[in-house]
């Protein structure tokens, strides 16, 4: 019974935060395989190893902590920057800005920090400390590092 | 003027306080150069936030290997032990109730044996067992001869057992073909010593 329950809280916690960790992981690597296999792992090792969580922030700070890490991991490991394939960025999205370039083309040309405050920031709806507490950095970090990757992005998609 | 943007970043973020946010509002009514920075930052924040919004969500993995593998191989175990407890149960409730209907069965064959037995019983005390006709034993005669000294006589013996039998037969149909009276016939049988005479 014990077991049973345990099962269905892996399953919610799936549910509910498969896909800010996909997408978080894949505002990192530019890839759709790597952020699902990332996904993944990231729920194996929750499910092998939750106790490690000692609830000192939130349940999905804490997971989108270990996609970080691995996201990290799978950079350094594969070199992921050199081989982003531009189609892997391709969404079903059109931007309602004139753009110079598309917006796949902007996210392309930030480097994985950048894109992750964004996403952080502008989809995942964090605030600056959570955002620290997910990165590691500092609170006036955060602040200055977004307010760069937002007047970039913008040069690149308004001013160019 | 003073042109303000690192604010501003704060500022779509609603992550300023109270004084600086009131006057960011005050600056913002009266500078369009800064309207439009404000403008172009909720901009790019909406278009992320579309473009990550729009992107499919991951698909359902199938989960192997790790904690889930073993938690299903764990509850497949535990419905086995669970299911192997009831048939076993299951077994031993219908042994139990098998068993226990033989036991009354054979209470009841007890006590119905008793009643005979007791019935028969008051039957046979009823039952005048002198009643009954019953032939007498002819004394054995000795017989003497010149090469013996010692004889019997083999016919009187011979008729002496069927008188016996005859006796026994007689009690035992005239005391209703029962074990009792069988007993009884044992125990209180005529049995005839044959004294033999001799020296």
């Amino acid at each position: 019974m014990k077991t049973i329950l345990i099962h269905k809280q892996y399953r919610d916690i799936y549910k509910e935060y498969s896909a800010d960790i996909f997408r978080y992981a894949f505002s990192l690597l530019k890839n759709r395989e790597d952020a699902e296999d990332v996904m993944h792992e990231v729920f194996l090792k929750y499910m092998d190893n939750n106790q490690s969580y000692k609830q000192e922030c939130s349940i999905k700070t804490w997971l989108l902590i270990l996609t970080r890490n691995k996201c990290y991991n799978l950079l350094s490991q594969r070199k992921i920057r050199q081989s982003v394939d531009a189609d892997d960025m391709e969404v079903a999205y059109r931007s309602d800005f004139d753009d110079k370039i598309s917006l796949n083309e902007a996210l392309l040309t930030l480097s994985p920090e950048e894109n992750e405050l964004l996403y952080l920031k502008e989809y995942g709806g964090f605030s600056y400390v959570e955002i620290g507490e997910i990165t590691g950095l500092s609170l006036s970090n955060v602040k200055i590092k977004l307010f760069r990757t937002r007047n970039l992005l913008k040069k690149l998609l308004l001013e160019e | 003027m003073k042109h303000y943007d690192f604010e501003i970043s704060l500022f779509v973020d609603n992550e300023l306080d109270e004084e600086m946010q009131r006057e960011m509002f005050e600056h913002l009514a009266k500078c369009g150069e800064c309207r439009k920075t404000v403008q172009g930052f909720l901009g790019i924040k909406k278009e992320v936030n579309n473009y990550y919004g729009s992107m499919p969500a991951a698909p359902v993995p199938v989960l192997s290997g790790g904690a889930a593998h073993n938690n299903s191989r764990s509850t497949i175990y535990a419905f086995s032990a669970a299911a192997s407890l009831i048939i076993v149960s299951v077994l031993f409730l219908a042994y139990y109730i098998s068993s226990k209907a033989s036991y009354e069965n054979y209470e009841n064959k007890i006590v119905a044996l008793a009643s005979t037995n007791a019935v028969l019983n008051s039957k046979l005390k009823s039952t005048n067992v002198q009643e009954l006709p019953r032939q007498v034993a002819e004394p054995v005669k000795e017989v003497k001869s010149a090469g013996h000294s010692r004889r019997v006589n083999k016919k009187a013996i011979k008729k002496n057992e069927d008188i016996r039998n005859n006796n026994i037969e007689r009690k035992f149909t005239g005391s209703q073909n029962t074990n009792m009276a069988v007993r009884e016939q044992v125990t209180d049988a005529d049995y005839f010593t044959i004294k033999l005479t001799g020296n």
